[in-house]
């Protein structure tokens, strides 16, 4: 069997339902479960690390098709492993039809369901679910310090895409041509944009008064290199937003737009997020804004992999949402303005 | 694929390579062939699979010119991108050299034709002897080549001038011994340089002047392995083919396919024969199904056969199934030719595609679609195959709704010149379409691997050409497990940076692979193919890039677009849109970029 994407931690083994559906070719409807995913998942149960609970997180699925948890549950019968199913609230009547029995309650205001009675205590669930968003994170961030690279003559050298002086690149190839580290990588990266989307839904009246629109009602996603590419189009598949993904070849790090015919004014009434990997001096980030601006449009957001500065810093008069500092992921004296 | 292609040619007769009467003389060869070439290109959509060609290589004996033979097929081969190990022959009554023959010597005067024969797929044959030799060709084709003029037993045959020669039963014997031993449901293409069926010079005695003229060319002793093939019925089909008679015949006959093609050579005479020297280009299903030809002709200019100027040309575009005879006094036409044609972007023929033959690599070309040459005479085509053709559907009436399909001049390279381009952007952001292309490449991936769903491809690594190319490879590759790299191959990455190009991360990786797989959104003059190609042939070596095994999958290919660039290293294309025109041409053939400026260029 192919490798699936799980994360171990020693005290249990954790996955995504919606990773499971991406590797199972389910895109088509991302917020549903088939049955391909079904099977991987009981592929899951059945041999990764059984002495271990298997942690599933249901974010992101809203519904669960006939018979893609049969294999599950007739694992479930053959062996009592304990099974840790998080962020299950809208699929409650598809557990409760599929997997009988099971403790339900919250942890942290994440719904947490143990099925087969009495197969893991409470106290015990309790602490894995608080430790499930730190795995994610603890190694995406390894990932991402996987992907810097030193010069290998050890001296600082003038970044393409900015003034900077660096002593080495952070090259998001690592990151994307292994699916294991782009499967979580975008996972977590579409989990920032829904946030900020979650955000500016709650926020609305309020920011309204302030005359910003906070969440743009149309908008694209928008990549303007090759190595953001991929995880604009990632994004876009797992948040259900494949119709909407812009690629402008390219803006960085070197500036050369090899479509110009590209460059009208757009249709209707759409802002921009943009995705990218890694935002270092901001230069990207101001010439999408000056691209979006020059479309009759706004650049909103950006959801990148790695910034170096605070969003403020880059002075864009706006957010940035990003998975790690890079400061945590290379030496402090990586990036400076002289030599 | 689902036929094997291949290509007829027979008795060149090379009598003196410089004499002007010759088409094939040594100032002429090229022009006389390079055309046909051409049309032979134009409608394959698959590499051609072989040539064969039953004899009379030189004329009335003179070996010397077996040489300059040999110089002719290779370049025709060069042309056509077949290797001399797909190119199989027989002898005819010309090859032989008379004198010894009629001494007795039937060994030395064969000699020089049996050393010219072993410069081609004669070499490996898996059985020989002096009748045959049999060469198997790949899986379920064989084809025994077999010298209709030789006598073995003298007493039965005397040997004479250009007449056909004996087969005694233990020879039919041994020959059977071999075809009992091929596989049930193999192919098999019998060459001889006579015919071996009278009803193929049916008419002759009333167009010859000769009362004789049967007799001295059908072969009538190889009847007797004609009756046992007939009643032999684990081969899927027979199709024999020959030459010697110089007019082209296409029957079927109790099951058994008999194909003869016109002469390619021969010199001009003052009373040359009114049936144009010819080619014919043959599609043999694999399944066993009857075979489908196409004759092409080459025409004089003038009102004599001089071997200076004509053009080369087919009567109509379509392959044509042969005329079944049901009884051996008549001829009777059971079926009207039939022509496959594959719908290209007009609306209302989108349905017949549906219905069309399942034989997809039959290319029916525009018939106002110029092939554009180089300098150096040499047309390459792009095998492609079409992954779905619901899915081609979606993509051109998508295409079509969204007029996303642009004209005008879009300089991809230094070399050449879109003349389309489609935005591929909003084309996947229709509903569903990014996934589905996705979705079909995979698993068309999975079937080239051969891979099962839940299994990785270790030994396989994917490289996406540019933003799209990213997108999917990246997406190929969760989905597959397999490795991934995107890489800037717009003007050769010049304006990238170094990290986004081929590196030596990427080739470190490939080295250790078995299969390389190039994933494009639009492949248009194939220059970005050939890059990434030769750019690992720079990096690890020309044996290491032939080692690997190339495959392509793309968005949108236009299968019947002649390029400049020799792409012959990919093994496979396949590609969800293989049927809309995307014209390339050379950048002189349009006017200067002040008159014409482009609408994108990539320098």
């Amino acid at each position: 069997m192919r490798s699936l994407p799980v994360l171990h931690h020693e005290d249990f083994v954790y996955t995504r339902l919606k990773a499971l559906a991406w590797v199972a070719n389910e895109t088509i409807l991302p917020t549903v479960l088939q049955a391909n995913a079904g099977k991987a998942l009981s592929y899951l149960f059945d041999r990764v690390e059984r002495n271990k609970p298997l942690v599933i997180n249901c974010h992101g699925i809203n519904v669960i098709d006939d018979h893609a948890l049969d294999s599950i549950r007739g694992a479930l019968e053959s062996h009592q492993r304990p099974l840790i199913i998080v962020n299950a609230g809208a699929l409650k009547p598809q557990f409760d039809r599929d997997l009988g029995q099971y403790d339900l309650y919250r942890v942290d205001g994440v719904t947490v369901m143990v099925p087969g009675a009495a197969s893991i205590e409470r106290a015990t669930a309790e602490r894995i679910v608080s430790q499930f968003p730190k795995l994610e994170q603890k190694n995406v961030t390894a990932f991402i310090k996987e992907c810097f690279r030193q010069y290998p003559d050890k001296k600082m050298h003038r970044m393409a895409s900015t003034p900077l002086m660096s002593s080495g690149v952070f090259d998001a190839r690592h990151i994307i041509s292994d699916s294991e580290k782009f499967i979580w990588v975008s996972m977590l990266m579409a989990d920032r944009l829904e946030a900020y989307l979650d955000a500016g839904l709650e926020n609305e009246g309020q920011r309204q008064d302030a005359g910003t629109l906070n969440k743009p009602k149309n908008f694209r996603l928008l990549a303007v290199s090759l190595r953001g590419s991929p995880l604009a189009a990632a994004v876009g598949l797992l948040t259900g937003r494949q119709q909407s993904i812009e690629i402008v070849d390219h803006m960085g790090p070197k500036y050369r737009i090899l479509e110009e015919h590209s460059l009208r004014l757009s249709a209707g009434n759409e802002d921009y997020i943009y995705i990218g990997d890694f935002v270092v001096g901001g230069t990207e980030l101001k010439i999408a804004q000056a691209y979006a601006r020059s479309k009759g449009a706004m650049l909103r957001h950006a959801v990148v992999i790695g910034s170096r500065l605070d969003p403020a810093e880059y002075q864009l008069d706006m957010d940035i949402s990003y998975l790690v500092k890079l400061d945590e992921c290379c030496p402090p004296t990586t990036f400076q303005f002289n030599e | 694929m689902s036929a094997w292609h291949i290509l007829h040619l027979t008795d060149l007769h090379i009598n003196d390579p410089n004499a002007p009467a010759e088409h094939l003389r040594t100032r002429y060869y090229k022009e006389y062939l390079q055309p046909l070439a051409v049309q032979v290109l134009r409608r394959l959509s698959n590499p051609l699979d072989l040539l064969i060609i039953t004899g009379d290589f030189v004329d009335r004996g003179r070996v010397d010119n077996f040489d300059h033979a040999q110089t002719v097929i290779s370049y025709l081969a060069d042309l056509l991108h077949i290797s001399s190990e797909r190119i199989i022959v027989c002898n005819g009554n010309h090859d032989v050299v008379r004198n010894k023959e009629e001494a007795g010597e039937y060994q030395a005067a064969r000699q020089a034709y049996k050393d010219f024969a072993k410069k081609f797929a004669n070499k490996n044959a898996v059985k020989e002897n002096d009748r045959a030799a049999l060469c198997k060709l790949g899986e379920g084709l064989s084809c025994l080549m077999i010298d209709a003029t030789l006598v073995v037993d003298s007493t039965i045959i005397k040997p004479a001038n250009d007449t056909p020669g004996d087969l005694t039963e233990s020879e039919v014997d041994e020959l059977m011994s071999w075809i009992t031993a091929l596989p049930e449901g193999e192919v098999l293409i019998i060459g001889s340089h006579y015919p071996v069926h009278d009803l193929m010079v049916r008419n002759a005695p009333f167009e010859e002047d000769e009362p004789n003229w049967a007799n001295r060319h059908v072969w009538f002793r190889g009847a007797m392995l004609r009756e046992r093939l007939l009643r032999w019925h684990a081969i899927s089909r027979v199709v024999w083919l020959c030459g010697d008679i110089h007019k082209p015949v296409n029957i079927v006959h109790d099951g058994h396919c008999y194909i003869s093609t016109g002469r390619l050579g021969t010199r001009t005479e003052r009373f040359d024969s009114l049936i144009p020297r010819q080619a014919r280009l043959i599609q043999l299903p694999k399944d066993g199904k009857t075979p489908r030809s196409l004759v092409i002709e080459y025409k004089p200019v003038g009102h004599h056969s001089q071997a200076q100027i004509g053009d080369w040309d087919s009567k109509g575009e379509s392959f044509t199934l042969a005329q079944t005879i049901t009884e051996a006094n008549e001829l009777e036409i059971i079926k009207e030719p039939e022509t496959v044609t594959i719908p290209v972007t007009d609306e209302s023929r989108a349905e017949e595609q549906e219905a069309s033959s399942t034989i997809t690599s039959v290319s029916t070309p525009d018939p106002t679609h110029v092939p554009v040459l180089n300098a150096t005479g040499a047309i390459y085509t792009m095998p492609v195959e079409l992954i779905s053709a619901e899915l081609q559907q979606e993509i051109i009436k998508t295409i079509t709704d969204l007029r996303i399909y642009y004209f005008g001049r879009f300089t991809t390279s230094q070399s050449e010149v879109s003349l389309s381009w489609v935005s591929i952007g909003p084309l996947l952001n229709e509903e569903g379409i990014l996934s589905q292309v996705v979705s079909r490449m995979a698993d068309s991936l999975r079937e080239l691997v051969r891979i099962k769903e839940d299994e990785g491809m270790e030994k396989t690594v994917l490289i996406g050409f540019d933003c799209w190319g990213a997108v999917l490879a990246s997406q190929l590759s969760v989905l597959t497990g397999t490795r991934n790299f995107c890489v800037a191959l717009r003007a050769g990455g010049k304006h990238n940076v170094s990290a986004e190009t081929v590196s030596q991360e990427v080739l470190e990786y490939i080295k250790d692979c078995e299969t390389i797989v190039l994933v494009s959104d639009v492949v248009a003059s194939g220059r970005s193919l050939r890059f990434l190609y030769d750019s690992v042939s720079e990096g690890l070596g020309e044996a290491e890039a032939q080692r690997l095994r190339w495959l392509a999958l793309s968005i949108i290919c236009d299968r019947i677009q002649s390029r400049q660039v020799d792409c012959c290293f990919l093994d496979k294309h396949l590609s969800t849109c293989v049927d809309l025109r995307m014209p390339v041409l050379p950048y002189d053939a349009l006017p200067e970029e002040s008159v014409l400026p482009s609408v994108i260029s990539f320098q």
